[in-house]
């Protein structure tokens, strides 16, 4: 799916150029292809066997798809284009100090034309927009590590656990996930974090990553995580601490100005969820204030925390010390090791009936053990396509 | 001869409207195309995404989850990667839904209720054609 990921530009532009025509209209162009295509993916759907027979030979489902691909690329890249020469534009009059003249007119302009409710929402979207983007400017990036990590594979017994369970059924409660390194761990907290989305809502989920220095400090861990308490709960937060944006700095909306704000906007009534994983792999000091923050908004909050860990440092300590009810589950567990060796005999037998010559019973119970005596209990030593290939 | 991808006829009134308008013409022509099951569910979907708020990044993890579950349940072969994968497109329709809105200035949750729910829809009607996605009251 290379859809959307040929430009880049998000909800910023919205906050900056509220009252470009332009935009506005490129935005729903683009739409109306998208409409397009999910239309274009229903009558392909409703096509009959033999007529997608007959569409496979003459014709691929990716040359069917292209020219509104195309269309979307195309669209993606003229609001791309249109953005950065907004930009630009803005750039200079602020240096001729037009601008400020020019959005007082617009802006007159709009309170003539536009309803006051309208104007009113708009300020309040605004206001949700830009302290979203200042809490966690990275967020996307930060999903993206979770969607890699989900895309991994299923955890089906870690969610059956009782354990888990218990802890999910629990208010305000703690789980620790353990296990070495490489067994898994950060592909069963991303299961976890998809489990307690699908079933109570949503959750707050950070995945640190050893290689990507953005996801080890302090500020990013929490920015992100207040980002998603309060975007999972958008319509529930009091947004009327922020009326008319005059509780908002005019800079940078710092983590620690967002933590003042949040005990006021946040509803205290209803339990909230977040999944830490990786915590260790963060600098000693960044890894202790993150888990200080954590914990304060533990005091403040009813918050369940599930969180990874392979060894027993002073940090978990303090954190298990402060949660009366706490709850471990272990990857070097026996119902574990048994999912691992389904999950290698099923991916052993289907890569073999796509061979053209498949491999009889004795080779493939052969090939099975010996993966699972080389994995030693670990998904990343596990390298299923260098030994069978799915050609 | 491939299926046109315009969207409105040529030479039809479509060409003059407002880019608006021809989004909200393209969402009646998707709908046009739903059995009556399909239709059902989408008109359930924009009623209920009219009432609620705007769709939370929590809401695409759900959807891509529901995907993954029914895949599953159907095809031995599945991988979550096939649900999670369109995640990242989800996203974006779910960005453009939670503010579009208000800056196209649309006054019926065009995008919200529109494009969200078409997404939706089709994802649903194509991968679950017996519609087993509970219809909700």
């Amino acid at each position: 799916m290379r859809l959307t990921t040929s430009w880049t530009i998000t909800q910023e532009f919205v906050q900056h150029f509220p009252g470009s025509k332009e935009l506005q209209t490129y935005l729903a162009e683009y739409l109306i292809r998208v409409v397009c295509l999910c239309r274009q993916i229903l009558l392909y759907s409703k096509r009959s066997p033999a007529v997608l027979l007959a569409t496979s030979l003459f014709s691929s489902f990716e040359a069917e798809f292209l020219p509104l691909q195309q269309e979307l690329d195309q669209w993606g890249l003229l609001i791309e284009k249109k953005f950065a020469s907004l930009t630009t534009k803005t750039v200079l009059d602020a240096q001729t100090d037009i601008s400020k003249g020019n959005r007082r007119l617009s802006r007159l302009i709009l309170s003539n034309l536009k309803h006051q409710a309208l104007l009113k929402e708009q300020a309040l979207l605004e206001s949700q927009q830009r302290l979203l983007s200042s809490l966690s400017p990275n967020q996307e990036a930060f999903e993206t590590i979770f969607r890699r990590e989900r895309k991994r594979g299923n955890c089906s017994w870690l969610l059956t656990n009782p354990d888990y369970k218990a802890w999910r059924s629990a208010k305000s409660s703690l789980l620790f996930v353990t296990g070495h390194l490489g067994s898994g761990k950060t592909v069963g907290l991303a299961n976890i974090a998809a489990d307690l989305t699908r079933k109570t809502g949503g959750c707050a989920f950070f995945f640190c990553k050893q290689d990507d220095e953005h996801t080890l400090t302090r500020g990013n861990i929490i920015g992100s995580i207040i980002h998603q308490l309060v975007y999972n709960n958008l319509g529930s937060c009091h947004w009327d601490v922020l009326e008319d944006g005059c509780r908002l700095p005019v800079g940078p909306f710092t983590v620690n100005a967002a933590l003042r704000l949040l005990p006021t906007l946040l509803p205290r009534d209803r339990g909230y969820f977040i999944v830490m994983d990786g915590l260790e792999d963060c600098p000693p000091r960044e890894r202790a204030e993150t888990a200080q923050t954590l914990l304060d908004l533990h005091s403040t909050f009813s918050i369940s925390l599930c969180i990874s860990k392979r060894s027993d440092s002073v940090t978990f300590r303090t954190i298990a010390d402060s949660f009366a009810n706490a709850h471990s589950v272990s990857l070097n567990d026996e119902t574990r090791d048994s999912e691992m060796q389904d999950y290698i005999k099923t991916e052993v037998q289907r890569r073999n009936l796509l061979r053209s010559q498949p491999f009889g019973a004795d080779v493939v119970s052969h090939i099975v053990e010996q993966l699972d005596i080389g994995a030693q209990g670990m998904y990343v030593k596990l390298h299923l396509p260098a030994l069978v290939s799915s050609y | 001869m491939p299926p046109s991808t315009s969207l409105v006829p040529s030479g039809a009134l479509g060409h003059n409207l407002p880019a608006e308008l021809r989004l909200a013409q393209a969402i009646s022509e998707f709908a046009l195309n739903l059995d009556d099951a399909g239709k059902q569910r989408f008109q359930q979907l924009q009623v209920q995404l009219s009432r609620a708020s705007p769709p939370s990044p929590a809401d695409v993890i759900a959807l891509t989850e529901d995907l993954n579950r029914e895949g599953a349940s159907r095809h031995a072969s599945w991988r979550p990667a096939a649900g999670t994968r369109i995640g990242g497109f989800l996203r974006r329709i779910q960005q453009f839904a939670a503010f579009g809105d208000i800056f196209i200035g649309g006054s019926q949750n065009l995008i919200a209720s529109g494009v969200w729910a078409t997404v939706r829809a089709m994802l649903e009607v194509t991968l679950c054609p017996c519609h087993i996605y509970p219809v909700e009251s």
